[in-house]
């Protein structure tokens, strides 16, 4: 399928405190959130949307649902100006956060379902089908009509997904929608959208998420956001592929600090002081690494122990963010 | 759609506030005391002693009874929605119904249906207790003119309460509109006593409140069997507030919302 689900072009978007007595300069206590991000994502992907807290991701997600409006930038989905004609976006998505506070607690699941449905404009013949599948699709119906209030995390989650069906959306946009989740409950979730939500139903996913490993899981491309900037979109193969070029070692030196290592000219990724032991961490290829050896021995520097690192996307990110800068 | 949607919002908080049935109970009962206190109010209050009474029927217990019953959907238009928003932000709801495809405007119109309702079934109540209970005395001529005269209040009265929801949005405060207008409209318009007893110094600040005009109206309506010549004044004054404030209304609703989206501080509290 090559049809472009989610485009966004130079989208950028600044927060301007408000106005405070004594501070004037309102510019300069701005924070840019984004800036210039463009995507583009086609139907029937998942993609992740990766970074840490206050990269941006969620500023993002709510562009995309409208709730915010980018300064700059042009967005669409499925080919409708995001900015223009914001309520016809909104009938082409599914926002799933993981606010449970976004649902009405004195009402039972089954409740707040037909409240939202009659807002996503679920037809009322169709509205009690269409309820009863979707509860049966996340697995709910025998919790329907129970209160929201006595609902555990994950059934709650499940809801949110259900909730975000019922006008059988072309898009997810999934806000960190695991958090809160055991790991179990997690993994069925991750499973549920790859294997029912994309892989049968088609529809196009945005998994916004700080998990690493989770993206790295759920997703088939992954998107890197920092300070507000897309630093990498990478598909698997292509995080894999960098993984094997360069290796992480960690090495327990003796008889050495920070400054000697500058002295014979290595610059380590991470020092640390474990006892007696400075354990640095250096990427590096693997043909390199007798040289490194060589360099650190001639310099008077004893090695106490040398290994490679497994890595994960977890490993990679600082050195994905880093290589890109 | 209109109208699944509308009755949405309705079973929404009418299931709600079913799940507070004590509240629910206390407030029905609240209103027997209400118009019982008032009942006994009026038998103090001849018309003799009080003339100003006499262009109404020179009963104060219709009077009051009126007063306080269509103040109430002053309060609610007022208060009603810019508590919806306060109460969205705090309780996280807002943001679900924002992301739906339902403007803005029409979700505020909705969330207040319940309001509405339950306010008219209010004003109903406090009528069929005086009428039924308290002898309380009143003729209607125009059924069709009294639905005009209340549709008008409503109207200007929504003017006011989207204006204070623009500031909810905008200061994430309660609107000072709300512990301005509703003290004020409570001293000066006419809903305990008539405001022809007020100095006259007063009595062009309560000219410059829609209550005034509506109370006036509707109790010439319902209590003298008043017919459109007799209220033309005030039709036309209420049709100019409802005018001037529903477009102000509107417009500072819309550009609050467009702020807040711009600012990012749409689902702040």
């Amino acid at each position: 399928m090559n049809t472009v689900a989610i485009k966004l072009e130079g989208i950028a978007k600044q927060y301007v405190p408000p106005w405070q007595l004594g501070s004037l300069n309102r510019q300069q206590r701005s924070v840019k959130a984004l800036t210039d991000v463009s995507l583009m994502i086609r139907q029937g992907e998942i993609c992740g949307l990766l970074g840490v807290n206050g990269a941006g991701k969620t500023t993002l997600i709510k562009i995309l649902a409208t709730l915010i409006l980018p300064d700059q930038g042009y967005g669409e989905i499925n080919g409708i100006d995001l900015i223009r004609f914001p309520l016809q976006v909104k009938a082409q998505i599914g926002l799933v956060t993981t606010n449970d506070r976004s649902f009405y607690w004195r009402l039972s699941a089954w409740e707040n379902l037909d409240f939202f449905a009659a807002l996503y404009g679920v037809e009322s013949k169709k509205k009690r089908e269409r309820i009863g599948e979707l509860l049966a699709l996340v697995a709910m119906e025998e919790h329907a009509h129970k209160g929201f209030m006595t609902l555990s995390t994950g059934q709650r989650q499940r809801l949110a997904i259900a909730r975000a069906l019922l006008s059988d959306p072309a898009v997810m946009l999934f806000d960190e929608p695991t958090s809160g989740l055991d790991p179990v409950a997690a993994k069925k979730m991750r499973g549920f959208v790859e294997e029912s939500l994309v892989r049968h139903q088609g529809k196009t996913v945005l998994w916004c998420t700080h998990n690493l490993h989770e993206a790295e899981q759920v997703c088939n491309r992954v998107v890197v956001l920092h300070q507000g900037r897309i630093v990498a979109d990478l598909n698997h193969q292509e995080i894999r592929s960098r993984m094997d070029d360069l290796g992480t070692y960690r090495f327990a030196l003796s008889h050495c600090d920070s400054q000697m290592l500058t002295n014979i000219g290595i610059s380590p990724l991470i020092v640390q002081k474990e006892g007696e032991r400075l354990v640095v961490t250096f990427r590096a290829a693997e043909s390199m690494v007798p040289e490194l050896i060589a360099q650190l021995t001639t310099g008077g520097v004893a090695i106490f122990h040398c290994s490679r690192c497994e890595e994960g996307l977890e490993e990679l990110f600082p050195l994905i963010v880093a290589e890109e800068k | 759609m209109i109208f699944s949607r509308a009755f949405a919002f309705l079973k929404r908080d009418l299931l709600t506030a079913w799940s507070y049935r004590l509240q629910f109970l206390a407030q029905s009962g609240g209103i027997f005391c209400t118009t019982l206190v008032f009942f006994f109010m009026g038998k103090l209050i001849s018309p003799q002693q009080s003339p100003q009474l006499s262009m109404y029927g020179g009963d104060y217990f219709a009077f009051s009874l009126i007063g306080l019953a269509f103040a109430d959907y002053l309060m609610i238009s007022v208060n009603g929605f810019a508590d919806e928003i306060r109460r969205g932000q705090l309780q996280g709801t807002f943001e679900a119904l924002l992301t739906t495809p339902v403007p803005p405007l029409a979700i505020l119109l909705y969330s207040s249906l319940y309001s509405f309702l339950f306010s008219t079934l209010r004003v109903l109540f406090y009528l069929g207790l005086g009428i039924f209970f308290f002898d309380m005395q009143w003729h209607l001529e125009s059924p069709v003119l009294f639905f005009f005269v209340f549709l008008l209040t409503v109207l200007s009265f929504w003017g006011i309460g989207l204006l204070s929801a623009a500031f909810v949005i905008l200061f994430k405060q309660t609107s000072p509109i709300n512990w301005v207008l509703g003290p004020i409209s409570g001293l000066l318009g006419g809903v305990m006593f008539p405001v022809q007893l007020l100095p006259d110094w007063l009595k062009w600040l309560a000219d410059l409140l829609p209550i005034t005009w509506a109370l006036e109206a509707l109790r010439l309506v319902l209590l003298n069997g008043a017919v459109f010549s007799q209220v033309r004044t005030e039709c036309t004054v209420l049709l100019m507030f409802a005018t001037v404030f529903l477009v102000c209304g509107i417009v500072a609703f819309r550009c609050g919302l467009r702020h807040a989206q711009k600012e990012g501080s749409l689902l702040h509290y």
